[in-house]
């Protein structure tokens, strides 16, 4: 975790060094949870598989996973489109060959 | 004698072992890169070092505390 | 969206958002039907001579959730493909290209990147091996402060009779306790991994999750030693007494020894 001292101590590193130690902070802590998230499925479907719970309650409890998972997606993947990207992160896909080489290294 | 067993069968059927693998390692393409193929990097990762958090701390010190409760044998 | 196909492509619409989904590179198109993938989209490779991408179409645009059939959709095809492939390089779940052409350029811009990878896990296949505590009574903590008579003297001062511990001393505590822990986990972790060396080609040891897991391993295994280790896993857990619980699965692709990550060079901050 992000502690204080570690900002206080480092009074000459600058702003943009705090922003990344906080983006990076965020994203180990993002990661981390993204982990258990990925553990409690696999534990979810060993349940199924030993027969410890139906495939009614498995199916209920897989949905609040899955979408604790795509929030936990959804905020890894905005934080590194604002730090490599110029512009927006790009969304979709499949817009035809105008999309082709259309982007340049920052 | 420790349980030894195999999980999923010898093809690997079961997803329990290998969703954490589907789903965290093997290639990995960042989102939006996805529709502009050109002038990116591809990098070799390190496993991720899970940083223990208070939280953690703080269950690990009230579980050790439950065990004040039960009868302990003397360490050898 | 152009319409270069590729061998064996049988894409299901010529509508832009037309996705191509990924599941693997390997060094030559398979030999056998691949079958159905994802949303029983037909199986094909895109590529060319010593590169191709295992694929299938993915007309719906939204992404596509890790729900059981798609996760059991995808794991399918790359069961098949460990079973005919000389190398499988997996992608993570979830991996879509926006056309037959972005695969294209994907393998053309990591060509040699891509060749180097695919060597280096030619006839590899990765089991994982878990250790863990069963055992209800000790539980793994009175297991752990057996080992540890300076955490029973702490957690005495700390919780015993007439004593309120502060949050600080408490996590205090936590830390030396998780700092044991994490020491038993790698003890563990080097035990098993010395009772598989000679078996395996390599081995990571990976993040424990729970609290009662001591130790995970990736091996990475020559598809001839697969079946060989399994008497080789059951004498390790002679090494464990009834407390414990050894278990293994696979094989599968070796995901864990093809950790790539395609992504955009770094922004230069100054």
């Amino acid at each position: 975790m992000l502690i204080l001292d570690d900002i206080i101590a480092a009074p000459f590193k600058g702003l943009l060094w705090v922003f990344k130690k906080i983006e990076e902070t965020t994203r180990a802590e993002l990661e981390g949870r993204r982990e258990r998230i990925t553990g409690d499925l696999s534990e979810l479907y060993m349940q199924l598989d030993t027969g410890r719970i139906t495939e009614q309650d498995f199916d209920t409890r897989e949905q609040v996973l899955l979408e604790e998972l795509e929030r936990v997606n959804d905020l890894l993947e905005g934080g590194a489109g604002e730090e490599q990207a110029e512009g927006e992160p790009h969304g979709e896909a499949g817009t035809g060959e105008e999309r082709e080489g259309g982007a340049k290294p920052p | 004698m420790a349980q030894v067993q195999r999980q999923g069968g010898p093809s690997g059927g079961g997803l329990a072992e290998v969703i954490d693998l589907i789903l965290e390692k093997g290639i990995v393409i960042d989102a939006w890169v996805k529709v502009s193929l050109v002038g990116i990097e591809i990098v070799g990762v390190q496993a991720r070092v899970v940083i223990a958090s208070v939280d953690t701390y703080l269950r690990y010190a009230d579980a050790v505390g439950q065990t004040a409760t039960a009868a302990m044998p003397s360490p050898a | 969206m152009s319409n270069i196909q590729s061998e064996g492509a049988r894409p299901e619409s010529d509508e832009p958002t037309t996705g191509v989904y990924l599941y693997a590179v390997v060094p030559e198109s398979p030999s056998v039907d691949l079958g159905d993938g994802i949303d029983k989209h037909h199986v094909y490779t895109i590529g060319e001579n010593s590169l191709k991408v295992v694929v299938s179409d993915l007309p719906v645009q939204k992404k596509l959730r890790p729900e059981r059939k798609n996760l059991a959709a995808h794991q399918a095809v790359l069961s098949r493909l460990l079973d005919t492939s000389p190398a499988v390089l997996p992608f993570s779940f979830g991996t879509v290209a926006d056309g037959v052409d972005g695969v294209k350029k994907l393998l053309a811009s990591h060509h040699q990147e891509l060749i180097d990878q695919i060597q280096q896990i030619r006839g590899e296949t990765e089991m994982t091996v878990r250790l863990t505590y069963t055992a209800e009574s000790p539980s793994m903590f009175e297991h752990l402060l057996a080992q540890h008579p300076e955490l029973v003297q702490q957690r005495d001062q700390l919780f015993g009779p007439g004593s309120d511990a502060t949050r600080e001393e408490k996590i205090d505590f936590g830390k030396a306790v998780e700092t044991a822990i994490s020491n038993m986990r790698e003890a563990y972790g080097r035990q098993i991994e010395e009772a598989l060396a000679g078996h395996v080609r390599d081995v990571k040891h990976l993040p424990c999750r729970k609290d009662n897991e001591l130790a995970r391993l990736a091996c990475l295994v020559d598809k001839s030693s697969v079946a060989g280790l399994e008497p080789i896993i059951q004498e390790a857990g002679k090494g464990f007494d009834d407390r414990f619980a050894l278990e293994y699965a696979g094989p599968f692709p070796p995901f864990d020894f093809a950790l790539l990550h395609i992504k955009a060079p770094d922004a230069d901050l100054g």
